[in-house]
């Protein structure tokens, strides 16, 4: 394992935090979640954060959470999709390749929702399961998923799962869609 | 978040009745717009830019798959396209040659290992293309052996080291044609005009558009026409030899219409003569 300081990371990979910061900003906008702070990128640990006001519902706690995860995933995929076939499949030395993929990935490795993202789903989880919140249901395997990949971060899981998503799972796909 | 005391709150957050209109709707920084915007249209070039490699990807999966089922000419057709438009991938490059050679193609090989250049690699097809490109080079050593041999009229030799290109090297089709060539060659010098016209007629069926071929057909059957007499040979030979002439074009190799030429005589005088005989004769200016 190579130690590298997550500040570092965080610098080399700048636009996946500010897009998961801002998608929470737009999340707490869309819930009507009142927001006191932001800070989208920092030299700092947290790298990005949003305090916002703690949402009422489940629903709205759960999209908050979810929604960078959601968003940087998309964008890693459709930034990596250019890069793929010129890099992954025809191994072109092509710059412009190579800065939409470290876009892409830069943009991937920061979807996983951050420990702090995941508490109030965990809070949250029992109360709505109780009330039957079907989205609590199916969304507590999901959370523990994250909860487990946040903990593997250390070991790059954050990485491993923008490459998964960008670049791995789409050539998958495209070897059996031929 | 100003920091002064207020009575307000938002849950269990103390607010001013200043900052609580701004936290209720936080407004969304110019500079990140800004950046959105950027973003969606790095996104579409990204698109745009990424679409021009989709067909280059796909025929390259092609092809790949192509060259593990053993369909070589089908490898090679598709790499071509996707060398047409990622001139620069390596793995398609190192394929296409591997494929050229396996599909008998040795000059297209030789195009692209110069395109290929002086590039640093360990790719595993590296190894197998050194190895395939040895047995070439030594199935076109042998060849030219056999060229020189024939050229000097040792024909049995030559049939030998062609023969040996042709079995060193048998993706070629050339050497194949030389070796049976070769073979006509010493069937005719035995006297044995029927399996020369025999190999002739097979060459000529296989290579339907080569006037050469088609001219050592008519060649053999006025070989036939000399040795027996029969017309029917005569005939078949004329038709031949116009119809490589016609083939060959209007302005025909020299050496074909040289051949041309010796056919005639042959058809003419009856007479089989070797090829400096007929030389001496023209020279001598002796008309049929």
């Amino acid at each position: 394992m190579i130690p590298i300081p997550g500040i570092l990371i965080a610098l080399l990979t700048f636009p996946g935090v500010i897009i998961h910061e801002a998608a929470h900003l737009i999340f707490c906008r869309l819930a009507g979640l009142a927001v006191f702070d932001v800070c989208y990128f920092r030299v700092g640990s947290p790298a990005g954060y949003v305090i916002h006001e703690v949402p009422t519902t489940y629903r709205a706690s759960f999209a908050v959470s979810m929604g960078p995860f959601v968003a940087n995933s998309a964008l890693c995929v459709a930034f990596c999709s250019a890069g793929l076939l010129p890099v992954w499949e025809l191994k072109l030395q092509d710059p412009v390749a190579y800065f939409f993929l470290w876009l892409g990935l830069s943009i991937g490795m920061h979807a996983f929702p951050s420990a702090q993202d995941l508490k109030p789903l965990f809070a949250g989880a029992g109360p709505a399961i109780r009330s039957g919140s079907l989205l609590a249901i199916v969304g507590l395997p999901f959370i523990a998923v994250f909860w487990v990949g946040n903990l593997l971060r250390f070991f790059w899981a954050d990485l491993l799962y923008g490459v998964g998503i960008g670049l791995a799972l789409p050539a998958w796909l495209l070897e059996r869609a031929i | 978040m100003c920091g002064l005391a207020s009575e307000g709150k938002i849950g269990a957050v103390p607010i001013c009745s200043r900052c609580e209109p701004v936290a209720r709707r936080r407004p969304i920084p110019g500079w990140l717009l800004g950046s959105g915007l950027l973003l969606v249209a790095l996104l579409v070039a990204d698109l745009f830019w990424g679409a021009r490699h989709w067909e280059p990807a796909r025929d390259y999966v092609l092809a790949s798959r192509a060259a593990a089922s053993g369909d070589w000419r089908q490898a090679a057709a598709l790499l071509t396209n996707v060398l047409d438009r990622a001139p620069g991938s390596e793995p398609a490059l190192l394929l296409k040659i591997k494929a050229d050679l396996l599909n008998g193609d040795p000059e297209s090989a030789y195009r692209h290992i110069d395109a290929f250049g002086d590039r640093k690699t360990d790719d595993p097809l590296i190894k197998e293309i050194n190895e395939k490109l040895a047995r070439v080079e030594r199935a076109g050593q042998k060849a030219s052996e056999g060229r020189s041999l024939a050229a000097s009229n040792q024909n049995e030799a030559a049939l030998a080291a062609f023969s040996e290109a042709a079995e060193t090297y048998p993706e070629f089709e050339g050497f194949k044609i030389a070796r049976d060539m070769a073979e006509a060659s010493v069937a005719f010098d035995h006297h044995d005009y029927a399996s020369f016209t025999a190999t002739a007629r097979r060459l000529h069926e296989a290579h339907p558009g080569d006037p050469s071929v088609q001219m050592m057909l008519a060649s053999g059957l006025a070989a036939r026409y000399a040795a027996s007499g029969d017309q029917s040979f005569a005939a078949e030979a004329h038709t031949e030899l116009e119809q490589a002439l016609a083939a060959a074009g209007p302005q025909p190799d020299p050496g074909l219409a040289d051949y041309a030429e010796r056919i005639r005589y042959r058809l003419a005088t009856k007479e089989i003569v070797t090829k400096e005989e007929y030389e001496r004769r023209k020279h001598a200016g002796e008309q049929p």
